[in-house]
């Protein structure tokens, strides 16, 4: 079963290389495909690709996509003010927050927007959850109150599209 | 089109004179990487992009691993005497070097203008004719590397086989009596 | 805890879903050489480095499992040996050495992926040759780096 999505998968993404497609791109890349299944099958999970027929997590997607894209505007007003600023009132830091996120997928894509967002940046993270998150002006030393800040507005887009 | 090619060859070069002067081994790691990337988009613009998609993937490959290798370690600087006698040496051979290049250079044809439309009869415009007669091949590139030169790939290839088999002799000895060590004294 | 092999999860993660789709870009590079920009140098890069990102991602114990650099001087010697026999098959069918015998017997369409006789088998033993060369010089060294960090540690 995992064989065949892979292949399924990796079938499509030729199609989309080679588009248009005739019989010699669909017969040579089906030969592609097998052998980017035999070597990469593998790492495919099936719980991945079940995730992929609902139509509710594509919109929930494109909710997160667009809050992003705010957040990132928002923080770059922000950085570029302390920046500007003749005194520079930045504070740098390390906190450590929690995340409540199980999926793996989903913390990456966690770890990644906290990264594209101006102004913090992670550092690394735990297996049981944790995140350390390199901040520019630190508000809250707290775990609870600096989790709010940083991954609160993102968990709860993110569990509606991978959990 | 031509000042853009200038700004990013300038850009190459000031790149590189940063990784020749900056005294920590990351900066100099980087300011290299920023010289491969400055090629790879001069590539696009005088239209390779097949060499400028290798440039890119050999140099994200290369940045990576390079910064690997000197994250933990800087480069021990020599500081010597001053030498006068060296520098005008240097700056002799430097300045003669200069002159001949720029003989050189008055011989070679105006930026941009192929050598195969100055001369008559090149075995250039022969392949850009008839590689699509010839060979059946869409790409003049790949016509002239696999059919009309296929020969001088295979040298190539025969290249690279070689320095990889040197390569690997070199560094598996040095594995293999690491590991050997390491095996005795955990036993 | 488990012992840490490799990169954290965020690097493991992205290697996942994007090694994949490198690889068949390598073999889209690779098989339409003839048509478009590419060809079996770039396209041989690509694979080399689909694979490289799975090893530093996943550490090497876990990813010389399933990719043994071993294997790699085989499908090297592989490539090399697919270029000669096809330059010899040419030289008995049509007089001399890479002859394009294909082409010459049947011509395919122009700007189709079946066509230009010997050129994309040529790319693939190429790219064949130039992924592994590349793989294990890269492999080389970092099993030499990683003994040396051991061996300053003992």
């Amino acid at each position: 079963m995992r064989w065949a999505w892979a292949f399924v998968l990796s079938f499509g993404f030729w199609l989309l290389l080679t588009w248009p497609p005739g019989w010699q791109e669909l017969s040579v890349g089906l030969v592609a495909a097998v052998v980017a299944t035999t070597f990469f099958g593998r790492m495919l999970r099936l719980k991945t690709v079940r995730r992929l027929f609902d139509p509710r997590r594509y919109f929930w997607a494109i909710c997160y996509v667009l809050v992003l894209i705010y957040r990132i505007f928002v923080a770059n007003l922000d950085v570029a003010y302390r920046v500007l600023h003749p005194e520079m009132p930045i504070k740098p830091g390390i906190v450590k927050v929690k995340t409540v996120l199980q999926n793996e997928v989903a913390k990456t894509v966690l770890a990644n927007s906290i990264t594209l967002t101006p102004g913090t940046l992670s550092v690394d993270i735990t297996d049981d959850g944790y995140l350390y998150v390199h901040w520019i002006n630190v508000r809250a030393m707290q775990e609870e109150e600096a989790s709010s800040y940083i991954v609160g507005r993102f968990e709860s887009l993110l569990r509606r599209i991978f959990e | 089109m031509i000042t853009t090619l200038y700004i990013f060859i300038f850009f190459i070069i000031a790149a590189a004179l940063v990784a020749v002067e900056t005294p920590h081994a990351l900066s100099a790691v980087i300011a290299l990487g920023a010289v491969g990337f400055g090629l790879s988009i001069v590539c696009l613009f005088i239209g390779a992009p097949d060499i400028a998609i290798t440039l890119v993937v050999v140099e994200i490959l290369v940045l990576i691993h390079m910064i690997r290798a000197t994250l933990q370690r800087d480069i021990i600087t020599i500081m010597g005497p001053f030498s006068r006698l060296n520098v005008i040496a240097t700056m002799l051979i430097f300045g003669i070097g200069v002159a001949f290049f720029y003989q050189v250079a008055l011989q070679l044809p105006p930026f941009g203008q192929a050598v195969m439309t100055l001369i008559e009869n090149s075995p250039s415009r022969f392949y850009l004719e008839e590689s699509l007669n010839q060979t059946g091949a869409a790409s003049a590139i790949t016509a002239v590397l696999l059919d009309f030169r296929a020969y001088d790939t295979l040298g190539e290839a025969t290249v690279i086989f070689t320095a990889i088999i040197g390569a690997l002799a070199l560094l598996r000895r040095t594995v293999k009596r690491e590991r050997k060590g390491k095996g005795a004294g955990d036993a | 805890m488990p012992e840490k092999e490799g990169m954290s999860l965020i690097v493991k993660e992205v290697a996942r879903l994007i090694a994949p789709p490198i690889f068949i870009f390598g073999l889209y590079l690779t098989l339409t050489g003839h048509l478009t920009p590419g060809g079996g140098f770039p396209g041989g890069v690509v694979f080399a480095c689909g694979f490289i990102l799975v090893v530093l991602a996943y550490g090497g114990k876990r990813a010389f499992r399933r990719l043994p650099p071993e294997g790699a001087s085989k499908y090297d010697s592989g490539g090399a040996l697919l270029f000669l026999v096809i330059g010899l098959i040419g030289s008995l069918v049509g007089g001399h050495f890479l002859y394009n015998f294909i082409q010459a017997a049947l011509p395919g369409t122009v700007f189709h992926l079946l066509s230009a006789g010997t050129m994309p088998l040529i790319n693939i033993a190429i790219g064949m040759k130039v992924a592994a060369c590349l793989f294990m010089v890269v492999m080389a060294l970092t099993l030499f780096r990683l003994a040396g960090e051991k061996g300053g540690e003992s």
